[in-house]
């Protein structure tokens, strides 16, 4: 690490914009995520939140602006190239693979972070570090119990924990949560709201959420998107003080 | 922080182990198929030359598993490999005059594999019913190569003048076709197993992770062209070994193989014995070789009717296949015992 990377963002854009045909999904959006960072990203529906995510992650490349993980500028580098670099994502429709076992689905992502993804000649059982890691965080996050089980019988509460499992085994430097808990009836989202608390107080976290409740008792910072743009950023105080945030929330209709 | 990472609890790292051992462990019965196998021969000499057969489509069905069965990837053109192994074998030997047998089943499977990697890294690019066109598309331009080329490969006269020396230089290549059998027998059984081995690995894991999810994988920073590609390569020089096997076994071959009915008929024994799990193809080559023997000695004008009525019937009944039939007698013998 440079001295620069002090002060350097772990994860920034400048700038960035992206457009579907003639719809401007996002404009000239400037973010920056430190180390240890609790961002809140919200804003109505439609607002852009899961495509800047995707364009954090790699799915989507920027027309204009770049992205940058620490110092490095990484608008070429696809999504596997960036998750070695730390940055991690969850996906709001959960993405597992649902005829395997919740611990072959959070092995596949730590064999990944051991570098015996692609690994031919040792069998899973003798990669010492993989079933410990793999049960380690599926004891962390109460899965215990359902640990063999094929996901398309579990719970949807506990899709989700998994959803969540899967980035915890690639031990992120950098997550991107993208609603956590859509789809969670609010008196059953206290598993998800737990693990979320516990993370490690040293990684860069950005979560997309529609909960305020929530992201004003867990975000120190807080980005909100609408229409594309920045409307307003700062800190949950200055964010509840801001009138054109008041008006869209308060005043705006659906999400009084 | 690390000290308190330590703290995964004993009895589910024991659990996963369990669970791991119980997934990818070997089972006292696996034996078995490969006793009646070496039993076969001794038993019933007669039945070499049609057993010789099996254990080569066991072979092509267990390469086609692979891809179709680990990683998802439908292809309705793998007779290209076998074709290409086919080629090879019979042509160093026909046309190159070189008659050792095991260098030659070498060579097919180094050139059908080369093959595998090159139009691989073009065709997994595709997915779904744009993959499953080209693929088919591939086999045919090759199929009509091998036609157009007719002076080099036979074209439908065959490629006459395969001749092998000894192998090993002990055996002779009997007319009973032992020598064959035994042959095809060795090949299949170091293949299986280094398959049945690389099943457990993390490789083949994360092929299913590709079936599953294809998003997933790449989001948790799986270069998924690349994890195929060696995948492909893999199934496609098992292919052309098995395709070697074939030429070497009847020291004749046309294009048929290269056709697609081959390519068709080998997908077809793979979804008979159930996909995905190595013994699917050899009780599906087995199940479908036999069964269409003995209907075309019964019955040579319509045979391929009830071919297709066993298919339909083992698809209706048992969609895993038959190995999927057992598995699941099996798992209502255990919880009725339980």
């Amino acid at each position: 690490m440079s001295a620069a990377a002090a002060s350097a963002p772990l994860l920034s854009t400048a700038g960035v914009s992206i457009s579907f045909g003639a719809l401007k999904v996002l404009q000239s959006v400037d973010f920056r995520l430190d180390q240890g960072a609790r961002h809140a990203l919200i804003g109505p529906n439609g607002a852009g939140k899961t495509t800047f995510i995707n364009l954090l992650s790699g799915v989507l490349r920027p027309a204009r602006g770049i992205v940058c993980i620490g110092n490095r500028e990484v608008n070429r580098l696809s999504e596997a190239q960036r998750v070695r670099c730390g940055l991690v994502r969850t996906f709001q429709i959960s993405q597992l693979f649902r005829n395997l076992s919740v611990f072959e689905n959070v092995s596949l992502a730590v064999m990944r972070r051991l570098g015996a993804g692609m690994s031919m000649f040792r069998r899973c059982s003798s990669h010492a570090m993989l079933t410990h890691d793999a049960m380690d965080i599926i004891g962390k996050l109460g899965l215990d119990d359902v640990a063999f089980q094929p996901i398309r019988e579990l719970s949807y509460g506990k899709q989700r924990l998994v959803e969540l499992a899967i980035a915890l085994g690639l031990r992120p430097r950098i997550l991107l949560l993208d609603e956590p808990m859509a789809g969670i009836p609010v008196g059953e989202r206290g598993p998800i709201l737990d693990v979320v608390a516990k993370l490690d107080p040293e990684l860069a976290i950005l979560i997309v959420e529609h909960d305020i409740d929530f992201v004003f008792q867990f975000a120190s910072q807080i980005t909100v998107l609408a229409n594309g743009s920045v409307l307003a950023r700062g800190t949950p105080a200055e964010i509840a003080a801001d009138a054109t945030v008041a008006e869209m929330y308060l005043g705006g209709g659906n999400h009084a | 922080m690390e000290s308190s990472e330590r703290g995964a609890n004993a009895s589910g790292v024991s659990a996963a182990e369990r669970f791991l051992k119980d997934r990818d462990g070997l089972r006292p019965i696996e034996i078995l198929p490969w006793l009646a196998a070496i039993a076969l021969p001794i038993a019933f000499p007669d039945y070499a030359l049609l057993g010789t057969h099996v254990l080569i489509m066991m072979l092509f069905a267990l390469s086609l598993d692979v891809i179709v069965g680990y990683a998802g990837i439908v292809t309705l053109g793998h007779a290209a490999y076998f074709g290409v192994g086919a080629y090879t074998a019979g042509l160093v030997s026909a046309r190159l005059g070189w008659s050792e047998p095991i260098s030659g089943l070498l060579a097919a499977g180094i050139a059908a594999g080369a093959f595998g990697l090159v139009t691989g890294s073009v065709l997994l690019r595709y997915q779904h019913l744009a993959l499953i066109m080209l693929t088919l598309v591939l086999s045919t331009m090759v199929f009509e190569l091998a036609n157009a080329w007719a002076g080099l490969t036979g074209g439908w006269d065959g490629l006459m003048g395969i001749q092998l020396a000894p192998l090993l230089g002990l055996f002779e290549w009997d007319l009973r076709g032992l020598t064959s059998y035994g042959y095809a027998l060795t090949v299949l059984m170091a293949s299986f197993w280094w398959l049945r081995f690389l099943s457990a690995s993390p490789f083949m894991q994360g092929l299913r992770g590709i079936r599953e999810n294809r998003a997933r994988m790449r989001a948790i920073g799986t270069p998924i062209i690349f994890h195929l590609l060696i995948a492909f390569t893999i199934s496609a020089t098992l292919a052309g070994i098995a395709g070697a096997l074939f030429a070497q076994a009847n020291a004749f071959i046309t294009i048929e193989v290269l056709g697609f009915e081959r390519s068709a008929a080998v997908l077809t024994i793979l979804i008979l014995g159930g996909v995905g799990r190595l013994y699917g193809a050899l009780a599906g080559a087995l199940v479908f070789i036999v069964a269409a023997d003995w209907l075309a000695k019964t019955n040579p004008t319509y045979w391929e009717f009830g071919v297709g009525l066993l298919l339909v019937l083992v698809v209706l009944l048992y969609p895993n296949g038959l190995l999927g039939a057992i598995e699941r007698v099996r798992a209502q013998c255990r919880r009725r015992s339980a």
